[in-house]
């Protein structure tokens, strides 16, 4: 039909033609002849291009089964280098593709509708992860924008004890020239600060012990010189400390157990303690606690305690039925801590430790916790043996290169073993803080631990607003729990495969902090504003598009590309003026010949 | 002739007065220009010069004194003295060339030639030039006091108040008020007077203020640390006019409550006064003065104070004598210098031991004690000095008893020591070889001496002291080498021999412990100097070597023993009937039970108040319950107020000002928090338990299938 619309306009234009030759040749001046023949020509031609739809051939290179698709973050001066369509899916970046890329509002759909594309090509931050997870395996080929300046990983332990301490962790991509000096502050006072080079990628940790009793907000700020470059909240939750019972059974009378003792006394801790006076004959102190019978130790009383402490001797003089009840109960959780003496070849321990006699001249020791990389000030004294670990322990405190106190696991507790008589020498030289941290990396690695009846905990390493966000739970029970957020009752899903871990689904429509009540108590989540950790947030979408790449494995698929050819219609408007001119020759001719 | 006479005198007179006139000008305007140049700018006696000579010139051209001649005379009569008739220059004319008439009239001037106010208006052009001359020296005065006062100035508010300067609220009743503060006489700093609060005052010092209210006030108090209240009476009938004063002995915090209406916190700083700080530089802590030396020490020492030393001595106490019949004696020794209030001195003095008594053996302590303006005394660390008795090396106490290691060698030490004094002594009657070769011999023998010793240590070759040195053919013993045993084919060890230095290692053949060693090394040390010296020719030098040598052998000696005092106890009679029985149930299990009790729940409350601020950062007004809190806080930072106001005034006010407004501001906040958070101060680590999932049994069920299961 249209075909044959095409020809008549043909055909009826080529009479006209014909006609028009006609009559400018019988014309009887012969002025311009030539001239206005051809403007005759094109006058006719340009109605007949007019009317009819012109093509004209376009060669573009173009990866075949593959979508070019732009994120944030992509360089835009070099978009034009890449070859092929290219689309963009964020409707943030109209304002920057307009032109130069298609939008495509729903990703998923798109490829449903093409079935053809079995690639992804992607440049910049890249997809984000609700996206990637609708691209069912479809391969992506990620080009990642160039790293970002900021924060990108940070780390805390947001919810501890009194006195414990915080520590902020994480990376810092300082792509300026100058270096940055980034702070812990909280309280209207810098808690801790470091300081990134220029130009590097910084590992950081930022330490401050905890002082207040509940919620707290911290910042974490990056400056340079004046300029604030990044300044991030840090929710921080502290909780009263959980008490440690102790039990102490010693063969003999020593300043070591005796300052031990009443130094966890002072600090509020329930101590039993039992000294050895003769046979069968004990001196027994019951400090913050009742008095229980510490002549026969029963199994169901140690049940009730959390560290025990004995020194070697004793550990080898109380009956074999009592040292079998004991270990059952370390099996069962019970933390145990043991002072070691010389090796006994026929000692009950002789068979777990390996006592190493120390013949360094050195009278002082340089201690350091070994976890946690920290120096306790020198203790001069005299360290008659130190322990050689054997498989399956792991030194707690190093004297040098020595390990003078280890500790292994034993069924659900643990035993720590100490070969240290003298501790109470950092209390006599003022040293306090060295005993404490001393002491508390004994007993923390060995005390029984406790267990917690509800725990939440965000799916989400920050929960932001108008977010979904995913709360898991565990209760201590298999019951489903009540929860409430912001008097609503919430529906609880269930784990599949732990019985007492469930999951609810909150949207946040409020930042700060949050509350949610699970069977009754109330337990606190904080919710971050839009903007926040938005680097982390970057680095991290970047990651899971190169995670994603990587597992979808892009090289499987040969990248084919070759040539398509377009056919693109020539504007109508390009004729338009070669008829107003050939007219308008035409006209001007026959005024210019009447003249003349 | 007479007339020309008269004429040049004048002349003369008149220049004078203009070159005194135009001199003092210039001094003056150069004094002036000088004075000004060096107020504003550096001194510069160039500027000076320069102007004078400025001055100078502008006078010249405006009077040009070398221009007054005899015309200029006869012209200056003519025009002031009329009664000349206009003939003064005809005075000046040769008389033989005048006319009849003209030497008539010139005779005639002449008789009237005015002898009276010829310089008529000179004294007002001097005093004009002194006038000028008086300006720039009171310039120069006036400015260059004022520089010294200015510098005074500067220094003295640098020394005041380099803090104070905080803008405060005052109550609008107060129409004026003054604060006089008299530090204690001692400081000898004059009162002063300062129109601010906020006080800084030295320890002691006493305040008084003076108020002026602008109506009359029904009551007007003020409190001390928030717990003193002191009413104020007025001094006038129309009870505007307050003043009231006070001895500030403690640091603070005051506020002024008028009619009921509380003002600011004013903070109270205390500026201390502390004792005398005492330096010695010498001599050092302890010192031992060995035979040979002078008995005396050179004592030097810097002290130091705010205010002024008031006294200064050294108490010396002298120990001599041995065992238990040891004595004491005090001494108080003063220094020449004159102490009259210095901030600070520099002492020394020359102590003679001898002129003090002490003989060899004795002992002195000493230290230095002062006293400052205030009465606050101080002292410095105990000095001891120490003459080394000879007789005691020599005594035979310590061999006679005890454990002896090595008897036979002392009495070769203190023979050699002998001999070099006998030496010595027979110096005179002896002949120059005769003494060389004595001295020469005993050099011999303290060597044989040093070797034995070395033997102690395991060394067997005189050339070194200490020292493991190379292994000769020659060196005495037998090496396997030597030997011409035959040699078995591939045998190893035999082989090895050959080339090894194999016999004991010096070292460890001796029963000695490292700090014997030490000192035994150190014994042969003093020998080897001692001998050098002997076999040079010098017993007088070697002496003290030889001393020193003995006595630490001596103390080697004594180190070998050690003394336990006898005690006596009482022990109660034992029951043989019960001895060795093994019975022990009368015997009972001692038990103790304590709860320790914590009285200060401060911390625990400031804990809590730490978080409480946090979550109101944003603005959330306190409610009852919270300010009740806030209640508790503010009792904690009135005390750290108290003691250190300068670091928490500034809270306490933004702890009322959060207790009073309904929207708490963020700024107070933070202050306030930042003072709890220093209040409650580092934790010593405690030993926590860990958490563990929620679960028992479940937990405790996958423990048991795993451990079941293996």
């Amino acid at each position: 039909m249209e075909m044959g619309f095409n020809v008549w306009i043909i055909i009826a234009s080529l009479i006209l033609l014909c006609s028009c030759i006609y009559f400018e040749v019988k014309r009887k001046n012969k002025h311009w002849l030539a001239a206005r023949i051809v403007s005759t020509i094109l006058l006719i031609s340009s109605l007949v291009l007019m009317a009819i739809p012109t093509f004209h051939q376009h060669k573009e290179v173009q990866n075949k089964n593959a979508l070019t698709v732009i994120t944030a973050g992509a360089n835009l001066d070099s978009l034009s280098k890449i070859q092929g369509k290219k689309y963009y899916t964020d409707p943030s970046l109209h304002q920057n593709l307009k032109g130069k890329a298609n939008y495509i509002p729903d990703l998923a759909y798109h490829l449903a509708e093409n079935p053809a594309i079995n690639s992804l090509q992607v440049y910049g931050y890249g997809l984000p992860n609700e996206e990637l997870k609708k691209l069912k395996g479809i391969p992506l080929n990620f080009h990642p924008a160039a790293t970002l300046s900021g924060l990108i990983a940070c780390n805390w332990n947001g919810s501890l004890k009194q006195e414990e301490v915080l520590t902020v962790q994480g990376f810092y991509q300082n792509n300026t020239s100058k270096a940055i000096l980034l702070k812990l502050e909280g309280f209207g006072t810098t808690l801790d600060s470091v300081s990134i080079a220029a130009n590097a990628h910084h590992e950081f940790s930022l330490k401050h012990q905890i002082r207040q009793n509940g919620k707290a907000l911290l910042q974490l700020i990056g400056l340079t010189g004046k300029d604030t470059l990044t300044k991030e909240f840090l929710p921080i939750q502290s909780f009263a400390k959980t008490s440690v019972k102790a039990v102490m059974l010693t063969s003999f009378p020593s300043f070591e157990y005796k300052f031990l003792k009443n130094w966890l006394y002072e600090q509020r801790y329930p101590v039993a303690f039992r000294s050895r006076i003769s046979k069968d004959k004990f001196s027994t102190d019951f400090l913050n606690r009742d008095s229980l019978s510490l002549a026969n130790i029963s199994a169901n009383q140690l049940q009730k305690e959390d560290v025990l402490m004995i020194d070697q001797n004793e550990f080898e003089n109380i009956s074999s039925s009592t040292r079998q009840t004991l270990m059952q109960a370390v099996g069962k959780g019970l933390g145990l801590m043991i002072w070691v003496d010389e090796p006994n070849p026929n000692g009950a321990l002789q068979k777990r430790i390996n006592q190493v006699e120390n013949l360094k001249d050195d009278k002082v020791l340089h201690l350091n916790i070994v976890d946690k990389q920290e120096r306790l000030s020198d203790l001069s004294t005299s360290l008659k043996w130190h322990l050689n670990p054997q498989k399956g322990q792991q030194a707690l405190i190093n004297n040098q290169n020595q390990t003078v106190a280890l500790q292994e696991l034993y069924g659900l507790g643990r035993i720590v073993y100490t070969t240290l008589q003298n501790s109470h020498q950092w209390l006599l030289n003022g040293h306090q803080e060295d005993y404490a941290n001393y002491w508390t990396a004994l007993i923390n690695a060995v005390a029984r631990k406790k267990h917690t009846a509800i725990s939440l905990n965000a799916s989400d390493s920050f929960p932001t607003i108008n977010e979904k966000l995913s709360l898991n739970i565990t209760t201590e029970g298999t019951n489903a729990p009540a929860v409430k957020y912001q008097a609503e009752r919430l529906t609880v899903n269930q784990n599949l495969l732990y019985p007492n871990h469930w999951e609810v689904q909150v949207w946040s429509l409020t930042s700060g902090w949050q509350s949610i009540q699970i069977n009754k108590t109330a337990k606190d989540f904080y919710v971050f504003e839009k903007q926040a950790w938005k680097s982390i947030k970057l680095s991290q979408t970047i990651q899971n598009n190169l995670a994603y790449s990587r597992k979808t494995n892009i090289e499987a698929i040969k990248a084919s590309t070759n040539e398509i050819t377009y056919r693109k219609e020539v504007s109508k408007w390009w004729f338009f003026p070669i008829l107003i001119l050939s007219a308008s020759f035409l006209w001007f001719e026959k005024r210019h010949y009447a003249k003349s | 002739m007479q007339g020309q006479r008269y004429i040049k005198q004048l002349k003369y007179k008149w220049i004078a007065i203009y070159l005194i006139q135009g001199f003092a000008v210039s001094l003056g305007f150069s004094l002036l220009i000088n004075s000004i140049s060096t107020h504003f700018f550096q001194p510069n006696y160039g500027i000076a010069l320069l102007a004078f000579f400025l001055a100078a010139l502008v006078f010249l051209t405006i009077r040009p004194v070398w221009k007054i001649d005899d015309a200029w005379v006869a012209r200056y009569l003519d025009t002031h003295f009329p009664i000349l008739e206009d003939s003064a220059s005809l005075l000046l004319r040769n008389p033989a060339e005048l006319s009849q008439l003209a030497q008539l009239q010139a005779n005639k001037t002449l008789s009237l030639l005015p002898q009276k106010e010829t310089t008529k208006g000179a004294t007002k052009k001097v005093t004009l030039g002194f006038v000028c001359l008086a300006l720039g020296l009171l310039s120069t005065f006036a400015l260059g006091k004022l520089k010294k006062i200015d510098k005074e100035t500067i220094s003295v508010e640098h020394h005041q108040n380099p803090t104070i300067a905080i803008p405060e609220n005052i109550a609008p009743q107060i129409a004026d008020y003054s604060i006089t503060i008299q530090a204690p006489t001692y400081t000898a700093k004059p009162a002063r007077s300062q129109k601010q609060f906020a006080l800084k005052v030295e320890i002691g010092g006493t305040v008084k203020w003076t108020i002026s209210t602008n109506k009359s006030l029904q009551s007007f108090e003020v409190i001390f640390n928030d717990k003193e209240r002191i009413k104020l009476k007025p001094t006038d009938k129309s009870a505007t006019q307050w003043n009231f004063s006070r001895k500030i002995d403690k640091s603070g915090f005051y506020q002024l409550e008028i009619e009921g209406t509380k003002s600011d916190l004013y903070q109270i700083e205390l500026i201390p006064d502390h004792p005398v700080n005492i330096k010695i530089i010498q001599p050092k802590p302890q010192t031992t003065i060995d035979i040979g030396q002078a008995a005396k020490i050179d004592l030097s020492a810097i002290l130091t104070d705010d205010y002024g030393i008031a006294a200064a001595f050294i108490s010396a106490t002298m120990a001599s004598g041995k065992g238990e019949s040891v004595s004491f004696t005090e001494n108080k020794l003063s220094f020449e210098t004159n102490i009259r209030n210095q901030r600070s001195l520099n002492l020394k003095k020359h102590i003679n031991l001898k002129s003090l008594g002490m003989k060899p053996g004795d002992e002195l302590y000493f230290f230095i004690q002062a006293k400052d303006n205030k009465g606050q005394e101080s002292r410095s660390d105990v000095y001891s000095v120490s003459i080394v008795d000879t007789a005691e090396l020599m005594s035979m106490a310590g061999m006679t008893s005890g454990v002896n290691l090595v008897p036979e060698y002392f009495r070769s030490q203190r023979q050699i020591i002998l001999d070099t004094e006998k030496l010595l002594a027979e110096k005179a009657s002896l002949t120059q070889d005769e003494f060389k070769k004595r001295s020469n011999n005993l050099g011999v023998d303290q060597k044989l001496l040093r070797l034995r010793y070395g033997q102690f240590l395991g060394e067997e070759n005189e050339t070194q002291i200490g020292g493991d040195d190379e292994h000769h053919a020659d060196d005495g013993h037998d090496h396997g080498s030597h030997k011409k045993e035959e040699e078995k084919f591939g045998d190893v060890k035999a082989l090895m021999d050959k080339y090894a230095h194999k016999h004991d290692i010096a070292e460890d053949a001796t029963f000695f412990e490292p700090e014997i060693k030490a000192q035994l090394k150190a014994v042969l040390n003093e020998m080897w100097k001692a001998e050098l010296n002997l076999r040079t020719y010098k017993p007088q030098e070697a002496l003290p070597f030889e001393y020193k040598a003995l006595r630490l052998l001596k103390d080697l000696q004594q180190k070998s023993r050690a003394y336990v005092a006898k005690t006596t106890i009482k022990t109660t009679a034992l029951k043989f009937e019960k001895r060795l029985t093994g019975e022990l149930e009368k015997i009972t299990n001692p038990s103790t039970k304590s709860q320790f009790e914590l009285t200060d729940r401060n911390r625990e409350e400031l804990k809590v108040l730490l978080a409480l601020l946090d979550l109101h950062q944003n603005g959330k007004s306190f409610n009852t319950n919270e300010k009740a809190l806030l209640q508790t806080g503010e009792k904690q930072i009135i005390a750290a107020a108290a003691s250190k106001p300068a670091s928490f005034l500034a809270a306490l006010n933004s702890l009322r000002r959060l207790n009073s407004q309904a929207k708490p501001q963020k700024r107070d906040i933070e202050t306030v928090s930042n003072a709890i958070y220093r209040i409650i101060g580092k934790a010593a680590a405690q030993p926590q338990a860990k958490n563990a999932g929620s679960s028992k049994q479940l937990s405790a069920n996958y423990f048991n299938n795993l451990k079941n299961g293996n």
